[in-house]
């Protein structure tokens, strides 16, 4: 079973959704300190909820273990919530943000790799390559399954090399209608990284031959800039109402013009 | 043959008349003048010019005009020179100042009018405007009612007559636009009469000569006011001297007047005593070679250190100042310069001519006003009211004189004015004490 | 005493020099300073804060600061309780700063440093050349049109603070106004421009909301380029740092003050001031001549021919005063004329 976590704003928002009551959740704060989380559950759904008070990326992980069929499997969902408010101020440049390590809290984490733009302001947006890696122990880990899922399900699997890397284009797959003004749609893609290994011990009075990893890592992107700010409209509208104006205002000054009334014209430069 | 006869009669008294007037207006010129130069010493030497200029006034050719140019006579001081020098005209102010051609006018008017719309409507109806020129067309601004019905009283001379019609305040925004486009209209008028087009050079360069001479005349009010180098009865000979001078020689004449002056104040010569009160003339304009008041307040010992007429400070004091010198600018610029800081009682409300009144006489240190009204003019008659008043509260002692053109007053007018001057002495020195 | 006169003497004598300057030239050089300094500076590590009075865009990458105005939407984002606690006194410190910054120069910032202002005014010499006239409101329009100023000022400081609280009831205002002045401003599309940043010109089809507001913005800039060709100074008549900075003007160090009773009335200062001011002619009592839409370019004092009638001042102490010789100068061309003693030229 596949798990991923969502992030909103308020309880409500986490319906329909349900808990696993022996998972272990962990969240840590932008200082990399544990932050306690209290859970709110019932039949429709299941809520983690903390007070973020830092600015900067919370990591959030749930974690599994069960065996299945001969395989202990190990299912981490994580997620990086982000808490930040222009409102509060900040400096005009914004500091580049590194991802963070977790190599003892869990076995597999999936971190996405950052470029150079990313400070408290990014969003991923689609059309863009995004890369991944897979940390096994805080070390590369090569050969990990990686499967690539937009919202609507549209997937894309990919195997990571020897430095664990793997890179995806985002797509987008959220189109609406011409006459409908509303393009920019915050979506969440889900990203499952698999590796099993061959290894044998008891888990919980049962025996197991291989130790599967599920990582699942999402995030939430942004259609591309070009679908919502046309510089074209822009420039449209910019002619359009310059030519207009200038029309305007010399019809005005033309009908205004003192001189007409006495049918008398002035040399050139008037 | 009975109408020709009787034109030829016309025209005999006609020709009669303007010779008759010409040997007697020649003859007032010739008394004006003796009284200027031979009345007082240490006349300037480049007052040589001026007093020669308004010698030969009423001789012919005195003031070499080119005559391939047109002449146009003007009225009062709202009309725009500039704009007649840029269609390559000559501006000739006509506004007349003599009392033989008063007689001659008074043929045409009540015996009340204005002495100086007679005299300037007897001097146009004979040919006896200053050097004599006949104007190719007379522009006369709709001021007080007395010049804005001058046109149609002589048939024979209304047809040169152009009213340029005037606002009665110059306050509201409407009154601007108003005047602006009589100032357009002007302009068509004066192209179709000179068969010249006004350009934006010609207009710049006109604007540009004119702000010359101003320039050159407020230096010489700033000398005049500093130190008593010069008297008024002198002043006023040369801000005359413009009406009907070519402006490039009375620029020129008058720089040189400046120089000599200066001179003087490096000295510290001059020309009354300590104990000579300091008098701003104001009211009616005193004309060439009606300077009966001037003359008769300097020959009694008072200095008149400056004057607020329409003969001289209101005609070259302000500017024109223009942001971009295109004709769009050029033109609202030079009416807006000839409305808005008027101070002719034509206009109402008139608080500006108080307020300059005021700072003139702080600032030139004066010690007494003399307003002289002519006879017969309602607009200056009611604005002595207000003067009066205003100077009542500010402290200064006025007198007020009402006159005209004719020389059957002076003995009248010399008794008060002595008395004004005596008792300006007077508290002069409590003053002092 | 002896050395107190020279002194006196040597200062009367700058300050002579100084009447006859040619303030308007000194100002074009000075404007072109200022609009390097502004869109440029930032490339050369230039940093002046974030109060500044005038148009420092930070949406254009080279800017050295940034503007007030964006400073002040973001920070009226607060709820009414937020705005009492220590949030609110970071705003407090913030609007203090500005008119620190703001009653040094008065507003000069408008006519000196501005560079939107900057920008209009060779907009203003490019008609000039071609020899197209300019236009002026008439005084009904001018006292109608003058008050939007202000109902942009309110509504940007409105708008941000109904964001984060509710007026009358009335659910807060959709995010997505953000500031919202900066999406109508033509600074916000323009000042890139001079880093071929174009990134600015766009429609925002997100939603209705960023629809309306992008394509203010781009009408907004160009109304800005047709109406800075047709009228001087378009753009300053609707500027709501101009309200904002008018409201402190009394207190400024640079002042320009009126002396009612050397006036002539001849509204010479009018006919040149661009923004078409008729106050500063007609207004003969007031010493503080300063109005609301003044930009203190100082043209008006150029073109003054009476004696210390209109003077600068920095504090109280005339720094340039208008003065007949003074307009002379500035204003006679001898080139113009054919006169042939110019001997008085010289003084």
């Amino acid at each position: 079973m596949i798990q991923w976590l969502r992030s909103g704003s308020s309880v409500e928002e986490s319906l329909f959704s349900q808990a696993d009551s022996s998972a272990v959740l962990l969240l840590f704060d932008p200082q990399k300190q544990k932050v306690a989380v209290e859970t709110i559950a019932d039949h429709y759904s299941s809520a983690f909820v903390f007070n973020n008070t830092d600015e900067g990326f919370y990591n959030l992980f749930y974690l599994t273990e069960k065996v299945h069929n001969d395989t202990l499997l190990i299912a981490c969902a994580s997620r990086e919530i982000l808490n930040h408010s222009c409102r509060n101020g900040h400096a005009k440049e914004l500091k580049y943000i590194p991802y963070k390590t977790f190599a003892d809290a869990i076995p597999m984490q999936i971190v996405r790799e950052r470029t150079k733009a990313d400070d408290l302001h990014y969003f991923v947006t689609s059309g863009e390559f995004v890369t991944f890696r897979a940390l096994y122990d805080g070390k590369p880990a090569e050969g990990v399954k990686m499967t690539l899922v937009s919202q609507k399900g549209w997937k894309k699997v990919l195997f990571t090399d020897d430095e664990g890397i793997a890179s995806f284009e985002i797509i987008q797959d959220y189109f609406t209608n011409w006459n409908v003004f509303d393009v920019k749609k915050i979506h969440n893609y889900l990203l499952i990284a698999e590796k099993t290994f061959t290894e044998t011990g008891i888990h919980q009075q049962k025996a197991f031959t291989h130790i599967k990893y599920v990582t699942t890592y999402s995030e939430a992107y942004l259609p591309a800039k070009t679908n919502y700010m046309s510089f074209v409209w822009g420039l449209i509208v910019f002619f359009i109402t310059v030519i207009a104006s200038s029309i305007a205002v010399y019809v005005y000054r033309n009908r205004r013009n003192v001189l007409k009334k006495h049918n008398y014209e002035l040399p050139s430069k008037y | 043959m009975k109408k020709m006869m009787k034109d030829n009669q016309q025209t005999d008294r006609f020709q009669r008349v303007v010779k008759a007037a010409s040997i007697h207006y020649d003859m007032e010129i010739g008394k004006t003048m003796a009284a200027i130069t031979d009345d007082f010493p240490d006349n300037p030497a480049a007052m040589k010019y001026f007093y020669e200029k308004h010698r030969n006034l009423i001789r012919n050719d005195s003031n070499g005009k080119l005559p391939s140019k047109k002449t146009i006579a003007t009225l009062c001081i709202h009309v725009p020179v500039e704009l007649i020098l840029a269609v390559g005209a000559i501006p000739v102010r006509s506004c007349a100042g003599a009392f033989t051609t008063e007689q001659l006018g008074a043929e045409f008017l009540p015996a009340k009018s204005c002495p100086m719309v007679k005299s300037t409507l007897g001097a146009i109806s004979y040919n006896l405007l200053h050097g004599k020129v006949q104007p190719d067309l007379i522009i006369n601004p709709a001021t007080c009612d007395q010049k804005k019905k001058l046109g149609e009283i002589n048939e024979e001379i209304s047809e040169k007559f152009y009213l340029l019609e005037m606002p009665s305040t110059k306050d509201s925004e409407e009154s601007r636009e108003y005047w602006l486009q009589t100032v357009f209209k002007l302009i068509r008028k004066l192209e179709s009469v000179t068969g010249n087009k006004l350009t934006a050079k010609s207009l710049k360069r006109a604007i540009q000569e004119v702000a010359h001479a101003q320039r050159l005349y407020r230096k010489f009010n700033h000398i005049r006011t500093s130190a008593p180098v010069i008297l008024g009865k002198d002043a006023l000979l040369v801000t005359n001297a413009f009406f009907f001078d070519d402006l490039e020689s009375w620029s020129f004449h008058l720089n040189l007047l400046n120089e000599e002056l200066e001179n003087r104040m490096k000295t510290g010569f001059r020309v009354v005593n300590e104990r000579a009160p300091r008098i701003l003339l104001t009211g009616s304009p005193s004309v060439f070679p009606n300077m009966k008041m001037p003359l008769l307040v300097e020959e009694l010992g008072g200095f008149i250190v400056s004057e607020e007429f329409c003969s001289s400070s209101r005609m070259l004091w302000d500017t024109v100042a223009v942001d971009e010198w295109h004709l769009y600018d050029m033109i609202p610029a030079l009416a807006d310069r000839y409305l808005k800081p008027s101070t002719c009682p034509n206009f109402s409300p008139n608080t500006d001519r108080i307020r300059k009144l005021l700072s003139a006489i702080e600032e030139y240190k004066i010690d007494g006003v003399v307003c002289q009204t002519f006879t017969g003019c309602q607009l200056y008659d009611m604005e002595t009211r207000i003067i009066a008043k205003a100077m009542e509260q500010a402290g200064i002692q006025t007198l007020f004189v009402e006159t005209d053109y004719s020389p059957e007053d002076i003995g009248q007018l010399t008794t008060r004015v002595e008395a004004f001057l005596h008792s300006l002495k007077h508290n002069r020195k409590k003053q002092l004490i | 005493m002896y050395s107190r006169n020279i002194t006196m003497n040597y200062l009367q004598n700058i300050k002579h020099k100084a009447d006859r300057a040619n303030v308007s030239r000194l100002r074009f050089w000075i404007q072109l300073f200022t609009f390097l300094l502004i869109v440029y500076g930032g490339y050369f590590f230039i940093h002046i804060g974030s109060q500044v009075p005038t148009f420092a865009c930070p949406y254009n990458q080279g800017s050295p600061g940034t503007c007030y105005l964006i400073a002040m939407q973001h920070g009226l984002h607060l709820t009414w309780s937020e705005l009492v606690s220590y949030r609110g006194l970071a705003f407090f410190t913030g609007f203090l700063t500005f008119i620190g910054f703001f009653i040094v120069f008065n507003k000069a910032w408008c006519g000196f440093i501005c560079p939107l202002g900057t920008l209009q005014d060779w907009i203003t010499k490019l008609r000039y050349k071609i020899g197209i006239r300019f236009s002026r409101y008439d005084s009904a329009s001018f006292q109608k049109l003058k008050k939007i100023k202000y109902v942009i000022l309110v509504l940007l400081i409105a708008i941000p603070l109904g964001m984060s609280n509710s007026f009358f009831g009335l659910a807060p205002i959709n995010h997505d106004m953000q500031s919202p002045f900066c999406q109508v401003c033509p600074g916000r599309t323009i000042l890139p421009l001079a880093s071929a940043d174009t990134s600015q010109i766009f429609i925002d089809f997100t939603n209705k909301t960023t629809l309306v507001m992008s394509t203010l913005g781009i009408l907004i800039t160009a109304l800005f380029f047709v109406g800075a060709f047709a009228k001087k100074r378009f753009f300053c008549f609707f500027c709501p740092m101009s309200a904002l900075q008018f409201l402190f003007s009394r207190i400024g160090i640079l002042r320009l003050t009126k002396n009612g009773s050397n006036c002539t009335r001849c509204g010479n200062c009018n006919r040149v001031c661009d923004v078409g001011i008729i106050g500063i002619a007609e207004d003969i009592t007031s010493k503080y001549i300063v109005k609301d839409d003044c930009m203190m370019c100082f043209k008006c004092v150029e073109a003054c021919p009476e004696d210390n009638c209109l003077d600068v001042r920095v504090f109280n102490a005339k720094i340039f005063s208008s003065t007949q010789e003074g307009f002379f100068k500035r204003y006679i061309q001898p080139n113009e004329l054919s006169l042939k003693n110019e001997k008085n030229d010289e003084r």
